[in-house]
């Protein structure tokens, strides 16, 4: 056998089994930050998202939007198709939408 | 699209989660984000989250100056799109979520588009209005490629 083809052929395996090891041949798409950790409660600015579960007012565990972990981003206020917004530039009004 | 959860009881162990809204004015809360890689054209994927509702979800609506109960029932929509906030593709739609328990919904789609989006929204059911409503979204899975 050729020599070469010999190396190259065992280089080829190599790599694919490194490859495959490192899990690089996966076509699944990562997604980041996937659950909702990190330091909830903390900057929240407005009375938005109180959150009560089982009878315990817990306002501080539910993730504020302003607090989304990235690469995830707020898309801020939208609006059904066919619906007129109203001026969501307003101060008063660009956290709740309208 | 295929639904093919629909409702396994799974329970997180920890307290947040993320909350979105629908408003009566139509107005709802959405989150996106920029994948890693794009959508490969022709492939099947599938995607989970996990879904449930607050007994009590206080919130407001703008030009009302007190807090009301948002406790109509929404679905949620998982699309894929190729801008941030873009909805081109809805690779999933659950059940109406009505449960305070966390449930697992689970979607299968066929990729139409090499999209590199991801935009999570929650919707009202049959394009009802007036309403005031919350969903809890938690533990959303890596997009899994079903073919090899």
């Amino acid at each position: 056998m050729n020599p070469l083809f010999d190396l190259f052929t065992k280089n080829f395996a190599t790599l694919i089994l490194t490859m495959s090891t490192l899990n690089l041949l996966s076509q699944d798409i990562k997604i980041a930050n996937r659950t909702f950790e990190g330091e909830p409660g903390i900057g929240r600015e407005v009375p938005h998202q109180v959150f009560i579960k089982d009878k315990i007012k817990i306002s501080e565990i539910i993730y504020p939007m302003s607090l989304l972990p990235k690469p995830w981003v707020d898309c801020g206020p939208k609006f059904m198709a066919g619906l007129t917004p109203p001026d969501i530039h307003s101060s008063e009004t660009n956290w709740w939408g309208g | 699209m295929k639904q093919i959860g629909g409702g396994v009881e799974t329970k997180p162990t920890k307290d947040n989660a993320l909350g979105l809204v629908y408003r009566k004015n139509g107005s709802f809360e959405s989150i996106c984000q920029r994948l890693q890689d794009s959508l490969m054209v022709g492939k099947n994927y599938k995607i989970v989250l996990s879904a449930s509702i607050s007994e009590k979800y206080m919130s407001r609506v703008a030009g009302e100056p007190f807090e009301q109960n948002f406790d109509d029932r929404l679905v949620v929509d998982i699309w894929m799109g190729s801008t941030v906030c873009h909805e081109a593709l809805l690779a999933g739609r659950t059940n109406e979520i009505d449960h305070k328990e966390w449930k697992e919904y689970s979607f299968e789609f066929i990729a139409d588009e090499a999209y590199d989006h991801i935009f999570i929204r929650v919707n009202s059911i049959d394009n009802r209005t007036n309403i005031l409503g919350h969903v809890l979204i938690d533990w959303v899975s890596d997009i899994k490629c079903l073919d090899p």
